[in-house]
């Protein structure tokens, strides 16, 4: 391959990543990152240091230009056990589910710049996702079952892309000792949720609630930015210190909801009579929209900020041996930040289901939580490095939020196993992770209507992800 | 390097997915069917106030009711080839009848003020509950009954209504026709003709919501030797309870009818001006009750207690109060003792009380939140068997926060229950 094809591809590879992120949230970007379980912010010595700690990027000897390919499978379950006061409203109860099946590919990619004569200066752009989920459940049908059309399939969803584009500098000082950096993040975001809300009818069950399929669809731009120092204690002992900032991404999009009417005569000449009001026969005319017009639609335009969360962290590295390395990593993510998900609604609901409400609110209220990671690499022969790594790192969300929109069900254990070979200027690397979840059960709901902010049932997961990467070096 | 190459294929090969998980397929109940059935029925046709005489009947069969007419034997013809040159050298052809053995048990399901035949089946979906139930071993197979008892005045309370002189005939007729004798009658005889069912009491119910259930108590009460078991949602079981409870006052108001005693001129202008409409299901139902229980003479002009329904002499109804509203408990007219003594509550309680249960199971229920006040009405009549002594299960049931147990809201609920309730009675009989 000559040198221009190979830049060729590299550049369609980069411009590729915009496709698709997947899973729930990514591990970290770089092959040889992941492999080290992501304790990686003492060490820093490629150029994922753009997203781990971008002090290390002034390690680099070379200029060098990356490309690097994830495939996530997640493989989550969920057995609802949804109800309200004990009723039933539609969910599919007692025997496991699971999501419309997935494999995610997420391409990353950089180059970076050593200027000659100017070797304590790295600079150049990354591109990587670092936010990315994606689940689609049939977990919800109608108790009745004479919908004017049949109700979707797929009823539930969340599917979420966040992809950084991210410029960044890096510096050495007292002769390589000492390293700083700094990067900034350009993130496009694109977002999709679909869930089913519930709309009293006041009819007997099981016609007491009308489902409506609510599917909400956003994009936009968001703006952060990255720091990190990397400090050489000794020659064997390296140390890092790295963080983001917060970052909002501003989307907007619609809100497109449909109604699943009832098609039900006799019930509906009961309901008309019953009807006390106009503003009741109103609300009975909309549940009962007709054959002709089929599944009632209407769209309302929507904007929302999703706000991204903060980080810091601490990371070692200890040259072992020549041929081993270890690391470990502390990091602390604000993920407090994402309290709730507003979203704003302009245009107007159909007149008998106005709910005259201009906002929605999806609450998160998630936690802060605490990774913690370690890692190594054994140089088995000159070419040919072996890397291997774990982390444990909780969930965010608590009982009283968790919906599977977010399938971050509970404490992460991943193993990570990976091998890299270096010839004439070229890397190859790749890598294995396994992810554990731990199991959740919610018991309780803790929502007062029937727009649920939590999903009681039992919750299991695990995940692989496979990451290939080339590099090169000149 | 050729090692280096083999290492990293190995590793390469850690490029697992993971195989596909499926969603548990929705398992289909086999499904029962509803047959729509038509009874003539002569203890209506006579009638004063020109109520049809065809009925509409919904049966619910299970899935495992093979004939739906018992004349209507299956035929099979079967074509044999000769086996033999010894054989007769024709075809054989044979006709087999097949006849099921099992009879099964029935429940009549009475629908409630303003519905007809298909009010359990269309609103409550009857056939779904059923089909499911069976498949889940919740209950055995039944057949059940849904029959059309409605009239013009939107319901006919299972009542021989009472009779009144139709003088183009120069005879008394019942009002709206005897829908009681229907029942027992007709219908039965309908469905022993027609279905295989077991004609014994034991295997024999009878239940209802609302006007439905208050039918099939009086209906099990007035014959308890037609069937094993009864049971009542949410039904009117204690009528002196609609005048504590602020039903009648509830009827005043939506009639503008503010009586004060004596009565004004525009007092009584308001009481003869309360009309049933169909935008006011409450004074609707006192309309039909009215109908059923105390149609006016008319041969008498005393108009304390009555409604014209038609311009034309005193063709209409006496309600139990008066211009002053004054309830006719203590006064010499007969309304409302004739309500009373069409009330099952009274007739348990009361010097009326004639018939007994005999053995029959009694189950009766209704929702805290009845805004007719029948849960008041379902708890006096729990006393009264209670004192009489009589087994009987009462329930009182709540809904969820932001719907209350209503009068109809949770009968798709309780409809199972009423099920499971019978099914265990058809299942106890069996046993002994």
């Amino acid at each position: 391959m000559t040198k221009k094809a190979f830049l060729i591809c590299m550049v369609f590879f980069i411009m590729s990543v915009a496709v698709y992120g997947g899973g729930f949230a990514l591990s970290g970007v770089g092959s040889k990152a992941i492999g080290m379980g992501g304790a990686f912010r003492g060490l820093a010595d490629n150029w994922s240091a753009a997203y781990w700690n971008p002090a290390g990027l002034a390690q680099l000897s070379q200029s060098e230009l990356n490309m690097m390919a994830i495939t996530i499978t997640p493989m989550p379950e969920y057995k609802p056990d949804i109800t309200y006061d004990g009723f039933d409203v539609g969910y599919k109860n007692g025997e496991f589910r699971y999501p419309k099946y997935k494999t995610h590919f997420a391409p990353n990619g950089s180059g970076f710049y050593k200027i000659a004569n100017k070797e304590d200066i790295t600079f150049g752009v990354a591109i990587f996702a670092p936010y990315a989920l994606g689940s689609d459940w049939d977990i919800f049908d109608p108790i009745y079952n004479d919908v004017v059309v049949p109700f979707p399939e797929i009823d539930h969803g969340a599917n979420l892309k966040v992809v950084d584009i991210h410029p960044s500098f890096a510096k050495s000082f007292m002769d390589n000792q000492l390293m700083v950096g700094a990067g900034f993040s350009f993130m496009r975001g694109e977002i999709d949720f679909q869930k089913t809300v519930l709309i009293p009818t006041s009819l007997p069950r099981p016609h007491d609630n009308a489902a409506i399929n609510a599917f909400l669809h956003g994009e936009g731009w968001g703006y952060g930015a990255n720091f990190g120092i990397l400090y050489k204690l000794s020659d064997n002992l390296q140390l890092g210190i790295s963080g983001k900032t917060p970052a909002t991404l501003k989307l907007d999009g619609e809100n497109n909801s449909t109604l699943y009417a009832i098609d039900n005569i006799s019930l509906q000449q009961t309901a008309i009579r019953q009807a006390s009001n106009a503003a009741e026969l109103a609300l009975i005319d909309f549940i009962f929209s007709t054959e002709e017009v089929g599944a009632p639609s209407w769209t309302r335009e929507a904007s929302a900020d999703l706000k991204l969360p903060a980080d810091i962290g601490l990371g070692i590295a200890y040259k072992a041996t020549e041929k081993m390395t270890l690391t470990m990593d502390f990091s602390y993510t604000l993920w407090s930040g994402l309290d709730s998900i507003l979203i704003n609604l302009e245009g107007a609901d159909p007149p008998a289901y106005d709910s005259t409400q201009n906002t929605s609110v999806i609450r998160t209220q998630w936690e802060d939580i605490f990774r913690f990671s370690a890692g190594g690499l054994y140089q088995v022969f000159d070419p040919f490095q072996l890397r291997f790594g774990f982390y444990m790192d909780p969930s965010p969300i608590p009982d009283e939020t968790f919906s599977p929109l977010f399938m971050d069900i509970g404490t992460k254990y991943s193993g990570n196993i990976g091998a890299a070979i270096s010839v004439s200027g070229w890397e190859i690397g790749c890598n294995f992770e396994y992810i554990h979840f731990s199991e959740r059960e919610i018991i309780n709901e803790t929502s007062n209507s029937f727009d649920f902010d939590n999903y009681p049932g039992l919750f299991r997961a695990y995940l692989i992800a496979n990451h290939l990467s080339i590099t090169y070096r000149f | 390097m050729k090692r280096y190459v083999i290492l990293l294929l190995m590793l390469t090969t850690a490029f697992w997915s993971c195989s596909e998980n499926e969603n548990p397929v929705e398992q289909s109940c086999p499904s029962g069917k509803i047959v729509a059935g038509f009874v003539y029925s002569p203890n209506i046709d006579n009638n004063a106030s020109e109520q049809v005489a065809g009925r509409s009947v919904y049966i619910y069969e299970p899935p495992e009711y093979m004939v739906s007419d018992i004349d209507s034997f299956e035929l099979y013809i079967e074509t044999r080839e000769p086996y033999g040159a010894d054989s007769i050298n024709v075809d054989t052809t044979h006709i087999v009848y097949y006849v099921r053995d099992s009879e099964y048990p029935s429940l009549y399901l009475l629908h409630g003020f303003g519905g007809n035949a298909d009010y359990f089946t269309d609103i409550y979906m009857l056939q779904d509950i059923m089909d499911e139930m069976i498949a889940n071993g919740e209950i055995i197979p039944m057949i059940v009954i849904t029959p059309d008892c409605s009239n013009s005045f939107g319901g006919s309370f299972y009542t021989n209504s009472e009779s009144v002189y139709v003088d183009t005939l120069d005879e008394y007729l019942s009002f709206t026709g005897q829908y009681e004798d229907f029942i027992v009658n007709e219908l039965m005889d309908y469905m022993t003709i027609n279905y295989n069912i077991d004609t014994t009491a034991e295997s024999r119910a009878i239940s209802g919501h609302s006007m439905g259930g208050y039918g099939a108590m009086k209906i099990a009460m007035k014959h308890p030797e037609l069937f094993g078991s009864v049971s009542s949602m949410s039904g009117p079981l204690a009528f002196p309870y609609f005048i504590n409870t602020g039903v009648f006052d509830s009827v005043f108001a939506r009639n503008d009818f503010n009586p004060s005693d004596p009565p004004t001129a525009e007092d009584s202008a308001a009481f003869y001006a309360i009309v049933a409409s169909a935008d006011d299901d409450l004074t609707s139902m006192m309309f039909a009750m009215g109908a059923a229980f105390s149609p006016h003479d008319r041969l008498s002009d005393d108009t304390t207690y009555f409604h014209r329904l038609r311009e034309v002499d005193y063709y209409g109804i006496d309600l139990p109060f008066n211009a002053s509203g004054e309830i006719g408990v203590e006064s010499d007219t007969l309304v409302w003792p004739k309500w009373l003594s069409n009330d099952v509550y009274s007739m348990v309680a009361g010097a009326n009380f004639d018939a007994a249960f005999g053995n029959l199971a009694i189950f009766f229920d209704c929702g805290d939140a009845d805004q007719l006040g029948l849960a008041y009405q379902n708890q006096a009549f729990d006393q009264a068997l209670s004192t009489a002594e009589i087994p009987h299960t009462y329930e009182e049931y709540s809904g969820y926060s932001g719907f209350n147990a209503d009068h109809s809201a949770y009968i798709a609920e309780r409809l199972r229950v009423i099920l499971k309730f019978h099914s265990d009675q058809f299942v106890l009989a069996a046993a002994e």
